[in-house]
């Protein structure tokens, strides 16, 4: 069944900010967090009549995100390699948002230079309030693979901020947490 | 701080609900998608890709940007009607989509405004940027930069009794992925003299500070690349297309430095360094200077504060060095 242009809408106004916020997390560019906005609510408009609508919509979305993030990227990588420079656009979050302290500057600069699926677990999970059996279908990985890429996320975490500042992360209280 | 799962979903709330993506659901619907990065990217010359085919070919693993140079160097022949002021008015495909009073372009215009003065001489302002001096000359017909190695064409003409002026824009997406160039319209605001233009300066930094040593920033460093965000920065890929301006920097250890810029050693007493800065008293400017571990190794990341930040107030890049000595 085709989706209405009232259903369509509906979905684009609930779903596009967080959709070009996670993209925007991943690719650290407003040029490709645009064209995965885009690309992601074309998807959802023409495969809407796959959708099983006994479940959520939004893990189903994120997971047709995810998967254009990286389809978008690795074409990048590609375009990198042969040495043709991507669009400007680049988005440094750390730089653009005003927070009350080094500290915070730091937690969020640490984040950003973890690497791509620790991010994306990170982005799920705490941004986007994921539970990780959600994420692991989401992913396509089983969950245990999920548990231990947010633990090794957290992990790489701890590393880059000194010590003192992670007591609670350290102990792993948070990650437990979360399940 | 202490990091809980509550401060990583502050933190990432915080940076990113401030952003909204661009496009709309009626552009969308309505089929009006926007041709999306990765696809302009796609459109480069056919001569590029044979160009990289044959680099391929004959073995060459060389890191290459392509990337299309025009001849800059013409002779200055004056065009008294080009002087004075234009403004931009839109941005369109070919000169011939221009209609006054109907914007084709419906974002945000980039270039704001241009003057001609006498000699070859130019002003500019862009988005965000004041009115200032610009590396870019011209000559009858043509816009000159050598910086950008490009020689764009200028066509006038008398519109319904305006002066409009039909410049064409050669960015990055000419010079690097071969596209054909679009068109500025700018129309004739004034047709003054600005060489006694002079600039006011908008940002001053705070640049008292007594010297602190630290063992990690003394030294010498060198340049390897230069970024628009310390995020941007990747040590297996370069960033910076261009020659650098700043090549090195010297520390010492009472607070006195020296920078190798434009091929000339430059040091002065006013020019000192302290821990996480090197304050500029002559340009009143503090930049600041981070170190940090890259896949094991060190860089030092230094702000660049040129009279660009402190006359029109841009956002000052980073030179991303490495210690040599």
């Amino acid at each position: 069944m085709e989706i209405s242009k009232e259903a369509a809408e509906k979905i684009f106004n609930e779903h596009s900010e967080y959709v070009y916020r996670v993209a925007l997390f991943l690719t650290k560019s407003k040029v490709l967090a645009d064209d995965i906005t885009q690309e992601t609510m074309i998807q959802v408009f023409r495969k809407y009549h796959l959708y099983d609508s006994s479940r959520p919509m939004t893990p189903w979305i994120y997971k047709i995100t995810l998967n254009i993030t990286r389809n978008i990227l690795r074409k990048y990588k590609w375009l990198k390699f042969i040495g043709i420079t991507p669009e400007s656009g680049s988005a440094d979050i750390t730089q653009q948002t005003v927070l009350k302290n080094e500290e915070e500057r730091e937690l969020l600069r640490a984040i950003n230079s973890l690497n791509y699926k620790s991010r994306e677990i990170i982005i799920l999970h705490y941004y986007n309030g994921m539970n990780l059996t959600q994420i692991s279908d989401i992913l396509g990985v089983p969950l245990g693979t999920c548990k231990s890429r947010l633990s090794n996320a957290l992990k790489a975490l701890r590393r880059r901020i000194s010590e003192k500042d992670f007591l609670i992360l350290g102990k792993g209280g948070d990650l437990h947490e979360t399940l | 701080m202490k990091p809980s799962k509550k401060d990583i979903r502050d933190i990432l709330e915080k940076s990113l609900n401030q952003h909204s993506p661009s496009i709309l659901f009626n552009s969308l619907w309505s089929g009006g998608r926007k041709k999306s990065a990765t696809k302009r990217l796609f459109s480069i010359p056919v001569t590029t890709l044979i160009f990289l085919f044959a680099l391929v070919a004959t073995g060459s693993s060389a890191y290459v940007i392509s990337r299309i140079i025009d001849k800059t160097d013409y002779p200055f022949i004056d065009d008294p009607i080009v002087i004075g002021k234009w403004e931009s008015v839109d941005f369109v495909k070919k000169p011939k989509d221009f209609i006054p009073g109907q914007r084709a372009w419906k974002r945000e215009l980039y270039l704001n405004s241009l003057v001609f003065i006498n000699e070859g001489k130019m002003l500019s302002a862009v988005k965000g940027v004041i009115l200032g001096p610009t590396s870019l000359s011209w000559t009858k017909g043509m816009i000159l930069s050598k910086n950008d190695k490009t020689a764009s064409s200028y066509e006038i003409e008398n519109i319904e009794g305006t002066d409009y002026m039909f410049y064409e824009w050669k960015s990055g997406d000419y010079s690097f992925r071969g596209m054909t160039p679009k068109y500025y319209v700018l129309k004739k605001v004034d047709s003054n003299d600005y060489s006694g233009f002079k600039l006011k300066r908008v940002i001053e930094d705070s640049v008292n500070y007594t010297f602190e040593n630290d063992e990690r920033m003394s030294g010498e460093w060198a340049s390897v690349d230069f970024v628009e965000n310390i995020e941007d920065f990747n040590p297996n890929r370069r960033y910076w297309p261009g020659d650098f301006y700043l090549t090195s920097m010297n520390f010492n250890e009472d607070g006195d430095m020296s920078m190798r810029m434009n091929g000339k050693e430059v040091s002065h007493t006013l020019i000192t360094w302290t821990r996480g800065l090197v304050v500029n008293r002559l340009n009143k400017t503090a930049s600041k200077c981070e170190i940090r571990e890259i896949d094991g190794e060190t860089f030092m990341f230094y702000q660049w504060k040129s009279g660009d930040y402190t006359y029109r107030g841009m956002k000052p890049f980073y030179y991303v060095l490495k210690k040599i000595n």
